[in-house]
């Protein structure tokens, strides 16, 4: 046991050894070799990426992994505590905004080009990817949303399984047929404002109304007893980085795991700039990526898995022009939009500040909206997602009007008794919202950028006002006041979510209209596979993360098994 | 891999990141001399202007400590002296403004006004905050916004004003227990 701790430190404990640098550096002074050769390359990190990583590896295959980004260090790269004031000078003179050092200060925001109702892209370019600023909500699609799938719930409940005992979901049993319950450690609280939420919600429920409020579910532990990461400390900075590495991500689970099995290499600061096929089309035979000092290196693979992003997976798909028969590379593409719903409560203006911290901000979830019956204006449906507490260091309510004492008041007041209501909805898929190739622009490679186009059409429009309703409804049944809420809803007023984008490279049992099959495998490539949320083949409200990983470990069961087979060649 | 197996692997995980949380700190209180700091982006006597005006908007009162307490001005300059030439112009003709405005009304720089002289200017600025129309007006949110920001982030408005307590690390997180929150 001894062995293995010293093993894993190796691995896992970054402050101390950086070993992921180490053995990139390893590879780097190896790259003079003329070809490297594996069994299967992965390209991105993410939630996706890192599980098939961890999927292919144990199943016995020499894998590489591909990240343009490098390791980062929990709580040292990123770390959402500290003072403000003691750190302000030195994080303003690196550049960086905000005085505390995140996970986000890896973002890239202009990888793109914004086309219509302002979209966004959020890359994330470091090991694990978005895994790293995640919130963790784990929340299942259920049977009724994968009516619209070629594959049933059933078929992949068994991933969903595998997925949450990995990941540590904590979460609690609401028996709700269309987000079934899952394998859960403890759950964690509502905080008072949250409460009267759900106080509101059940008082309309008695009237005839059909809606269900309950906490979160979060890729977090909870339990002490449970040993494969430190249980969460509620110090609520899960979006800025977990500075200790309790929230799942890609970086701090499967990566590690994978690289115990010795049959990973990793490739960090190492970008894909090329596809290799054979000369018919059909077959990967390798990638070439670009190391951080310019150098293009070659790597040969029997398989080759994409999990680059929804907007980026398409974007390298179409700057090869392979896979793409169907013409639907960068089409069907979907996301989460919304608008937010401000509650205040007399009744908590003078309670304490009590630490409300958490898991991070949302811990509290209106959903069973319009399940068994469509509204009558509108397809699909959308959640909310629901958050409360006095966090000084963001706080909610900051546009108070006045100045002096009673300003000091009121921005006291206001937070200790507010609730945030955020709607998610599932944005229609339209013609107009799609991704395809910048004809100017061009990354520091010579590469086309991704473009994103977004419209918001009229279901999006009515789905957004039947939230504001709904939401207004609750706030006044539960004896609350509305702060804040848009006045009208158009294209204007709705927000898109920039990172819960899917649908770019759909999943389909026809080769005409449908890019990958229903293992995430190329119809017209053989032996290219996908393993991001690109393959989506429809949008339900719920957060998109636990079912990529859930199909990304699905898809990576196929591949092996295929390899095991011989089928790869 | 069996599962028996991962808890063997992730068993040893957990050490580490447990030896890691003893150690890191939360909360660390700033060994900082704001009292000894030089302005760097507004002058002298802006910088002193700064400070009155910050602690009109969040004053010292019964319920805490205010701006100047909490080293807003600090704040203030620092993030100014890397802000973009955009955002340092707006503040350097906002400051322009109030002291024409004095000048005008009272024959003298802002500094060197009375403290009745001084928030009357404040009530000005403030009058049209929703519909700000003249230089002055337009200034007031700016300057309000960076203020509450800095108070917010500041280690009196955090714990004295505001009486957080969170930024933490707790075995357990309790939430809402309040039987009278429950929903029946």
């Amino acid at each position: 046991m001894l062995l293995v701790i010293a093993e894993l430190n190796e691995c896992l404990d970054k402050s101390e050894t950086e070993s992921f640098a180490l053995v990139h550096n390893k590879r780097k002074s190896q790259k003079r070799m003329p070809k490297q050769v594996f069994d299967i390359c992965v390209v991105g990190s993410g939630p996706g990426g890192g599980i098939a990583t961890y999927v292919l590896a144990n199943a016995g295959f020499k894998v590489a992994l591909v990240e343009s980004g490098r390791s980062l260090r929990a709580g040292v790269d990123y770390n959402g505590h500290g003072s403000a004031y003691a750190q302000l000078e030195q994080r303003l003179k690196a550049g960086h905004k905000s005085p505390f050092p995140s996970v986000l200060d890896f973002s890239e925001r202009n990888h793109f080009t914004a086309v219509g109702d302002r979209p966004g892209h959020g890359l994330l370019k470091a090991l694990g990817g978005r895994s790293l600023c995640w919130a963790g909500h784990s929340l299942r699609f259920g049977p009724g949303d994968f009516k619209r799938w070629p594959i049933s719930y059933e078929e992949v409940a068994p991933y969903y399984d595998r997925a949450e005992r990995l990941m540590g979901v904590y979460g609690s049993r609401d028996g709700l047929w269309n987000m079934p319950d899952g394998v859960f450690q403890k759950t964690v609280r509502m905080r008072c404002p949250e409460m009267l939420l759900k106080r509101g919600v059940e008082r309309l429920k008695a009237k005839g109304r059909v809606m269900e409020f309950v906490t979160q579910r979060k890729a977090i532990p909870t339990d002490p007893a449970w040993k494969r990461r430190a249980t969460c400390h509620y110090c609520g900075q899960c979006m800025n980085g977990c500075d200790i590495d309790s929230k799942y991500t890609s970086a701090n689970t499967p990566i590690p795991l994978a690289m115990r099995t010795g049959n990973l290499s990793l490739f960090t600061e190492s970008t894909m700039t090329r596809i290799v096929l054979d000369n018919v089309n059909r077959r990967v035979r390798g990638i070439e990526y670009v190391t951080s000092s310019g150098q293009t290196v070659s790597l040969q693979c029997k398989a080759l898995v994409l999990a680059c992003s929804t907007v980026e997976t398409a974007r390298h798909l179409l700057i090869n022009n392979i896979a793409n028969s169907s013409g639907q590379v960068g089409k069907n593409l979907t996301s989460h939009f919304g608008t937010d719903v401000v509650a205040i409560f007399p009744e908590l203006r003078s309670r304490d500040a009590s630490n409300d911290d958490g898991t991070d901000y949302f811990h509290s979830l209106l959903t069973g909206l319009h399940w068994d019956k469509p509204h009558r204006d509108f397809d699909m449906t959308y959640q909310v997602q629901c958050g409360a507490g006095l966090n000084p260091k963001s706080l909610a309510i900051r546009d108070v009007p006045g100045y002096g004492s009673q300003l000091k008041r009121d921005l006291r007041d206001l937070n200790v008794c507010h609730a945030v209501m955020d709607m998610q909805g599932s944005l229609a898929p339209s013609p107009r919202t799609y991704v395809d190739l910048d004809p100017e622009r061009k990354d520091r490679h010579g590469l086309p950028l991704p473009r994103v186009h977004l419209k918001y059409g009229p279901n999006d429009i009515a789905m957004a006002r039947d939230m504001v309703e709904t939401c207004v409804e609750i706030i006044e049944a539960a004896k609350g006041e509305v702060y804040s809420r848009p006045r009208e809803i158009t294209a204007d007023t709705l927000g898109i979510d920039y990172n819960h984008w899917v649908g770019t490279l759909r999943m389909g049992t026809d080769s005409k209209h449908s890019v990958v099959n229903t293992v995430g495998q190329s119809h017209d490539v053989t032996n290219l596979y996908v393993g991001d949320s690109s393959v989506f083949a429809a949008y339900p409200e719920k957060n998109p993360t636990l079912t990529n990983i859930a199909l990304s470990w699905r898809m990576s069961k196929s591949l092996a098994e295929r390899a095991k087979k011989g089928e790869l060649g | 891999m069996e599962r028996r197996e991962l808890f063997k692997v992730l068993g040893a995980t957990l050490v580490a990141a447990r030896e890691g949380a003893a150690q890191h700190d939360h909360g660390t209180s700033a060994v900082l001399d704001i009292e000894g700091y030089k302005p760097r982006f507004f002058s002298d006597s802006q910088y002193r202007a700064i400070d009155a005006v910050a602690e009109i908007i969040i004053p010292t009162d019964s319920q805490s400590p205010g701006a100047h307490s909490a080293g807003v001005r600090f704040y203030i300059d620092t993030v100014l002296h890397y802000a973009d030439p955009e955002t340092q112009m707006k503040w350097k003709s906002g400051l322009i403004a109030v002291d024409e405005w004095t000048r005008a009304r009272f024959g003298k720089a802002f500094v060197d006004c009375s403290a009745d002289e001084k928030d009357q200017v404040v009530a000005t600025m403030a009058g049209k905050e929703k519909d700000p129309s003249t230089e002055l007006e337009r200034f007031f949110p700016t300057l309000k916004q960076m203020t509450v920001e800095a108070y917010s982030l500041s280690d009196v408005g955090m714990t004295q004003h505001f009486g957080y307590r969170g930024n933490t690390a707790i075995a357990e997180f309790r939430g809402c227990t309040h039987p009278e929150h429950q929903s029946s």
